[in-house]
């Protein structure tokens, strides 16, 4: 298998993963640990460009089935960011503000949310900090092992 | 004029594509998550609470013995029930009153809090799905009481929407001890309090009263216990949300 494959492989193994964690995982307000936004920064950086475009399309379409979200409202968002950690190259930057902005986001679109925006808002800070300090290592950890195993 | 003709069939194929992914996709990605989540809950259920036990060994033993005896007592208890339903099922046809409708309780274990990152309404999901049965609107319960109504249903899971959020809405009345039963709609209230709404005469209420199902809104059985009233409409849900483990699902 080449690299991309590799990486395309991987990243469906992380997504479905990556998924079940935040349903798994405990919330506050409704808002959850973001495993699937904080996956993003690490994929957007990596070739070819298709990856990360269809990375976000279906994470964010997985975040809005699980969630009861109408769908793409997550997939939109999930674009969003990509373009703009390949726009910016500054992934770390949009890792910390892309799930409050989120928040925001969610309260355009829809409806019935549980909390208010301020309290998801103050929830997300410290939940996406914390997915991202987890998540992005580890994701570069499995990335790395791929690798050396391919080339071995 | 080949090119724009090809171009017009892939643009229809997509279509059609992107309505499939409409469609189905909302199953698919529960789906796809519900072999990691299902590996999870037999983990924790078969391996982790199997290894607890074992080193709490003499305590597991005395509460099984009790639960052992629990239960001989309980079967004597149904059988008595099977009869008196099947004397008030004769009696109601000899009245020739209607049939009770005869649901049937399914039980199902608590596979997560339900809802990702972004959860839209307080939700958890239960380990049965369309294809033991599970229908859309089903009702929720555990023995404390309500829990709430299945919203969403794919072949292996069903999400359920708890009876805090506010999107569900439950026909209820108070047992007073002087007989009154006021009634009303229970809801979701934002917190962990439900709210009471359209009660007559709220003030005369005695907190700590009982808040049952009425059976008025045809969705809820009769006599199923919501919460107990604590004052000024608000009621306290019976049930704890936080530590489900395993539900029952009406199946009609």
């Amino acid at each position: 298998m080449n690299n991309s494959t590799v990486r395309f492989v991987l990243a469906l193994v992380a997504l479905v993963i990556g998924a079940a964690a935040e349903e798994l995982l405990p919330k506050a307000l409704g808002v959850g640990f973001p495993a699937l936004l904080a996956m993003l920064p690490v994929v957007a950086m990596r070739p070819p460009a298709a990856l990360p475009v269809l990375f976000a399309l279906s994470a964010g379409a997985v975040e809005d089935s699980l969630s009861g979200l109408p769908f793409m409202t997550s997939a939109s968002y999930f674009l969003l960011v990509v373009v703009l950690v390949r726009w910016s190259r500054l992934p770390s930057v949009v890792a910390a503000v892309s799930f409050p902005v989120y928040q925001g986001w969610l309260c355009l679109w829809a409806t019935g949310l549980q909390g208010s925006v301020f309290g998801r808002t103050l929830v997300a800070i410290p939940f996406g900090l914390l997915a991202y300090g987890v998540v992005a290592p580890l994701l570069r950890v499995v990335e790395r092992k791929a690798a050396a195993d391919e080339e071995g | 004029m080949k090119a724009r003709a090809a171009g017009a069939w892939t643009a229809i194929a997509l279509g059609v594509v992107l309505a499939l992914v409409f469609l189905l996709f909302r199953s698919a990605g529960v789906e796809a998550v519900y072999p990691v989540e299902r590996a999870v809950s037999l983990f924790s259920r078969r391996v982790w609470s199997r290894a607890v036990g074992l080193v709490r060994g003499a305590e597991s033993r005395a509460e099984n013995e009790r639960l052992r005896r629990e239960l001989a007592a309980l079967s004597l208890v149904r059988d008595d029930m099977d009869r008196l339903e099947a004397e008030n099922e004769r009696l109601r046809q000899a009245l020739g009153y209607a049939s009770r409708s005869k649901g049937k309780w399914l039980p199902a274990y608590v596979l997560s809090s339900g809802g990702a990152a972004a959860a839209a309404h307080a939700t958890i999901r239960a380990g049965k799905g369309s294809l033991d049965g599970v229908a859309l609107g089903a009702v929720v319960v555990v023995p404390e009481g309500v829990v709430g109504r299945v919203t969403s249903v794919t072949p292996h899971t069903s999400e359920v929407t708890l009876l805090t959020d506010p999107s569900v809405k439950v026909a209820c009345e108070i047992e007073t001890t002087d007989g009154r039963k006021p009634r009303g709609i229970v809801m979701g209230g934002g917190d962990d309090l439900l709210v009471m709404k359209y009660l007559r005469d709220a003030e005369d209420v005695p907190p700590r009263s009982r808040v049952m199902t009425s059976g008025l809104g045809g969705v809820f059985p009769r006599g199923l216990q919501v919460g107990t009233y604590v004052s000024e409409g608000e009621v306290l849900p019976s049930v704890d949300f936080t530590t489900l483990e395993d539900v029952f699902i009406r199946r009609e």
